[in-house]
């Protein structure tokens, strides 16, 4: 079939990464980071862009334009995380587990 | 030779259109992070775009990722084997009632390869970015599979997932939906909840999961309803959920009943980005997939995308068989970017009966309790629901806000719609009904007289040849 992709086998790409894959895997952690400090980050940067790479912000702006302009190519797209921290506070939503057990202290 | 309906899978979908020459395939190298969002927001700007399938993914080498194959209706026409657009609703609307079960299969190309636990890895997939906000990538194109724990009924549904580890996803559940009330069952025995995100299916499948159904009623039973075959299933690794079993890839995971996950800024379909909140946190047990996938990127954000485009025909059609229970006279419904519908009577019925427009109203907001605006008209409107310029034309000729308009003051809304900011919030909105239907004496005087266009004789001259011969072209 026309569709078929027969040179191709996701297994193999799967156990050899490329460069971008392991930027994507570095952009999670640098989310864990931000969520993990969520709070003093909010305090700090809320209303502003900022960019997250190696538990550090590198970079913070109005705009996502001028974040990227600061970063320059020091850092991987796909990697550094850029993000805008919304000026009202992060949100709770509420679900019944919360009605009923005591929320965790990471929550 | 084209594959035709019913399609089963993403693939045979895709060489379809290919052979209308409605695919185009992007040998230019695209990045997953916006550019193939930026491929979707034009194509729904710009008139005549086709769907695309992107062959050279950065970072990805040998993936491809489809998009807009669904957007508009004709698109949904041809994969419902249907062959006017506009009788989408009327179509597929008893057809809603009908049940043909999903048969399960021992096994299905999206087994092909597995890969369990550490293996299981979300970076190796190119999912993408829609907007410049959102500091990780989102799945949009997702159909999420939720099973009861008291009845095994098994809800899909096209969800969000913030990619936000490599073998985790944040899921905002929407207090809404029958997710969110599946889920709290699981939570309040304190157990995690398997989850299954089914990605590429063909479009029926995609399809069915934006009808409104009651609880309890699995939408693979409508794909079978609208082929008149049963879907192929296959059982999932990890859970007992059933997944098509043409589908490209499928994410396995289990949703945490006491833990969150970080969720957010995201280009919702509320034309707005959402905040960040702490909402539902799964874990990746497996993904099993093709061995060459394609991955599905379903546009999202300020309306019109794909996103919006493939809820239209199905809650059409939903509200067309709710209200044929309901009224007679109804001719036609049309929904418009997910929150507004048109509803078409016949006149000798909404004449005889003044308040039937916000009977019909009331009916659509119970139906769909995220409804915004119900336009009701009547068949001196035309075929095409769609005319902007015969809505315009009904607002200005048959409307007085103070007879015409009702309004149900704060009433259920959607907790994405920034109309209400949604923080902390119910999110209340009004909702509003619109009778654009000729009205009873002494309204109707002016309407009888006749509409105000050239006479019969003079418009058959146009449509017999005139026009062409003089303008030499259509
Ligand atoms: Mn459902």
């Amino acid at each position: 079939m026309v569709m078929e992709r027969k040179d191709f086998d996701v297994e193999k790409l799967w156990r050899n990464p490329t460069p971008y894959m392991e930027n994507r895997a570095k952009q999670f952690e640098n989310r864990d980071w931000f969520a993990e400090h969520m709070d003093e980050i909010w305090q700090k940067y809320r209303g502003r862009v900022v960019a997250v790479w190696d538990k550090e912000i590198k970079a913070v702006g109005r705009t996502a334009d001028e974040v990227w302009a600061a970063l320059g190519d020091k850092y991987p797209r796909e990697g550094v995380m850029v993000i805008l921290v919304p000026e009202e506070e992060v949100f709770k939503v509420p679900y019944p587990a919360d009605m009923v057990f005591k929320a965790p202290a990471a929550y | 030779m084209a594959e035709s309906f019913p399609f089963r899978s993403l693939r045979s979908w895709l060489q379809f259109l290919e052979e209308q020459g409605d695919l185009v395939r992007v040998q230019e190298e695209v990045d997953p992070n916006e550019d193939i969002t930026a491929f979707a927001y034009k194509g729904c700007r710009v008139p005549n775009s086709p769907s695309f399938l992107f062959e050279n993914i950065k970072g990805y080498p040998g993936w491809r990722i489809a998009s807009q194959t669904m957007y508009d209706w004709q698109r949904q026409a041809w994969a419902l084997g249907i062959s006017d657009p506009a009788n989408l609703a009327r179509e597929i609307g008893p057809k809603l009632d009908q049940r043909v079960p999903p048969i399960q299969v021992s096994t299905g190309p999206c087994k092909e390869v597995k890969f369990f636990a550490e293996d299981a890895d979300l970076s190796r997939i190119p999912f993408c970015m829609t907007g410049e906000f959102e500091g990780i990538p989102n799945l949009t194109a997702g159909i999420s599979n939720k099973q009861d724990p008291e009845t095994g009924w098994q809800n899909i549904a096209i969800r969000r997932q913030g990619i936000s580890g490599r073998h985790k996803f944040s899921e905002y559940i929407n207090t809404s939906n029958q997710d969110f009330q599946i889920w709290g069952k699981w939570q309040l025995q304190g157990k995690k909840m398997p989850v299954a995100l089914i990605i590429g299916a063909d479009p029926v499948a995609c399809m069915v999961t934006q009808t409104k159904m009651p609880v309890g009623v699995c939408e693979y039973e409508l794909w079978g309803a609208f082929t008149g075959q049963p879907l192929e299933v296959v059982k999932c690794e990890t859970s007992d959920l059933l997944v098509p079993a043409e589908a490209e890839i499928v994410i396995e995971a289990e949703i945490e009943p006491f833990e969150r996950e970080l969720d957010g800024p995201f280009p919702e379909f509320g034309g707005y980005y959402t905040t960040l909140a702490w909402v539902a946190k799964s874990n990746v047990k497996c993904i099993t997939m093709r061995r060459d996938p394609i991955f599905y990127y379903l546009g999202m954000g300020l309306a019109p995308t794909e996103g919006h485009n493939i809820a239209e025909p199905m809650q059409a059609a939903t509200l067309y068989n709710l209200l044929c229970k309901q009224f007679s006279g109804i001719i036609n419904v049309h929904n418009h970017g997910w929150y507004h519908n048109i509803v078409q009577v016949d006149r000798r019925i909404s004449k005889a009966w003044p308040q039937m427009a916000q009977a019909i109203g009331n009916a659509v907001k119970v139906a769909i309790p995220y409804a915004n605006i119900t336009f009701v008209v009547d068949d001196d409107f035309g075929a095409d629901l769609t005319d902007y310029y015969e809505l315009m034309n009904a607002l200005h000729y048959k409307f007085a806000a103070t007879k015409d308009l009702t309004v149900l003051h704060r009433t259920t809304g959607d907790l994405l719609n920034p109309i209400e900011p949604w923080v902390g919030r119910i999110g209340w909105q009004d909702y509003c009904t619109f009778d654009l239907t000729e009205k009873m004496a002494p309204w109707d005087e002016c309407y009888k007289r006749g509409k105000a266009i050239p006479g019969r004789a003079a418009r058959k001259k146009m449509e017999e040849g005139l026009w062409d011969k003089v303008v030499g072209r259509k």
